[in-house]
């Protein structure tokens, strides 16, 4: 787990009780991890009374964002609760203060890592699979053909999930070709688990 | 019976230098080395210009080599024959034998319907050498319409070339415009056949308004029957083309950690998928988790399924 030492300092100041009462704090929680989880827009720290009472809106700033990072690096590296403690107590986090985070913090921890794992960037993705099934009679260049022919689509998304379908025709025996790696490629995955 | 290596001259009576001066060809070349030679015409600008002198010049060669006696056959009357040979030098070199009522030439099954050039049936162009009475060696020259047939072949799939309608005519004597468009007709009455898919019997029924002669239609039905499959094939390759499947390579990967996220096990399949687009390949890298890898062959093999429905079959069936 890296954590700077602005964070750490940030950090301090959460845990000052003279800064944040315990009720501010649980607070200020609940609303980063909003933040984090899209629920909540960080104008809406402005609307709790607990954290809108405190004069120095400076300290507020370094409080959240602190807090803000150190949830996404323990979500990163998906910390243990022993490290967490660790880390918590040497910002001189009372016992409390350290529950009532790392309470909220379990509870959504696999929500954070699902999003985090979304951010890096990955090759297109097919969603979903449709297949129309034709039979040629003839062309303008040939007649009596006499044939079936698959047309196959896979709904592709990219990274900014904008839609990118691929698509393409085949013949009975290539479609059973297509079927038959595919079939291959499911059996080394059930190998595997 | 077409002559083959291995079988004997037949016994039959040829003219030579006049009707009544008659030789059996058997008799004459018993027990010797032989070469016989036939040609289509006497005086014809082919034989005339290059088969019979070409035996002339090399005659000292040709002896050289241990043959006994040179014949030249051909099917005219023994007159004409005998002048053809006086006119080209042949005294002493080559024997010219005619044989009128293609007797001979029938026996050895090289006759040649030459109706409307030459106005009756002549003999092929054939060359062989024959040791004690048996045939060891054999050469036709393929009939004109055939190899007609066989440049119509090769024009349907690469091209009517100019160059061969200059060969041709020159060979044949006749001007090149004249090449140009019976190339045209043979190229077009293949092409149409094979884009319609004649089959044998609607073949023969188109060509039979057009009145050749029994070996022509032979050498059409043959030919149209050797390119049809190939002009199916370049031709469906003609026509519109949509990206087609080629191959699907894929591989299992499983991510451990990216830089947003580390400790992850996220299996992944990734596709290469080829397809042809306007006969170029294309490579499409794809991936899809297993859960949509296996609702992807769920569906497709649902796709496979339906082609053995009653539907589907229906349909084949009767159109």
């Amino acid at each position: 787990m890296e954590i700077s030492k602005k964070v750490l300092e940030g950090l301090e100041t959460c845990a000052n009780s003279s800064h944040f009462s315990d009720q501010a704090f649980e607070d200020l929680c609940q609303i980063t991890f909003g933040v984090i989880m899209k629920d909540k827009v960080e104008s809406d720290i402005q609307g709790i009374k607990s954290l809108a009472s405190i004069s120095d809106k400076s300290i507020l700033k370094q409080a959240y964002a602190s807090l803000i990072t150190f949830i996404a690096e323990c979500a990163r590296v998906d910390a243990s609760s022993a490290s967490i403690n660790t880390t918590l107590e040497d910002c001189k986090f009372t016992q409390e203060r350290i529950s009532c985070f790392t309470g909220i913090y379990f509870q959504r921890k696999h929500q954070i890592r699902q999003l985090l794992g979304g951010i890096s960037f990955r090759l297109p993705h097919i969603v979903d699979t449709d297949w129309r099934m034709d039979y040629v009679v003839k062309s303008n260049s040939l007649e009596k053909i006499n044939a079936i022919n698959y047309t196959i689509n896979f709904k592709v998304e990219d990274q900014n999930e904008n839609r990118n379908d691929v698509q393409f025709c085949c013949s009975v025996e290539e479609l059973q070709d297509l079927v038959w790696k595919l079939k291959e490629a499911i059996k080394a995955v059930e190998r595997f688990s | 019976m077409v002559i083959e290596v291995g079988n004997k001259i037949p016994s039959c009576r040829l003219h030579q230098g006049n009707p009544g001066n008659r030789v059996d060809i058997a008799e004459l070349i018993a027990n010797k080395k032989a070469i016989i030679f036939g040609v289509p015409g006497a005086f014809t600008p082919g034989c005339h210009r290059t088969h019979l002198p070409g035996y002339i010049a090399d005659y000292e060669k040709i002896m050289a080599k241990g043959v006994d006696i040179i014949v030249c056959i051909s099917v005219n009357d023994a007159f004409v024959v005998d002048a053809w040979g006086k006119s080209a030098g042949a005294e002493n070199k080559v024997v010219m034998l005619a044989d009128p009522a293609a007797e001979f030439t029938k026996a050895i099954g090289m006759e040649l319907d030459a109706t409307p050039v030459l106005g009756n049936i002549r003999s092929k162009r054939y060359a062989m050498i024959v040791s004690d009475g048996s045939v060891s060696y054999l050469n036709v020259e393929p009939d004109v319409f055939e190899e007609f047939c066989q440049i119509a072949c090769n024009a349907v799939q690469n091209g009517l070339n100019s160059k061969v309608y200059q060969v041709t005519a020159q060979k044949l004597n006749v001007p090149s415009n004249v090449i140009k468009n019976s190339l045209s007709g043979l190229v077009h009455l293949f092409s149409e056949s094979a884009k319609l898919s004649l089959n044998e019997i609607d073949f023969q029924d188109s060509v039979l308004t057009i009145g050749f002669n029994e070996d022509a239609k032979d050498s059409l039905l043959k030919t149209y029957k050797q390119i049809l499959e190939e002009v199916r094939k370049n031709l469906s390759n003609v026509s519109l083309s949509v990206p087609h499947y080629r191959n699907l390579e894929w591989r299992f990967d499983i991510q451990v950690a990216s830089r947003a996220l580390r400790q992850q096990v996220e299996p992944r399949m990734i596709f290469k998928l080829t397809t042809m687009e306007n006969d170029t390949p294309v490579c499409k890298l794809l991936q899809t988790d297993t859960n949509n890898l296996s609702h992807m062959v769920s569906k497709l093999e649902a796709a496979l399924a339906e082609m053995k429905t009653n539907h589907c079959r229906r349909i084949v069936r009767n159109i």
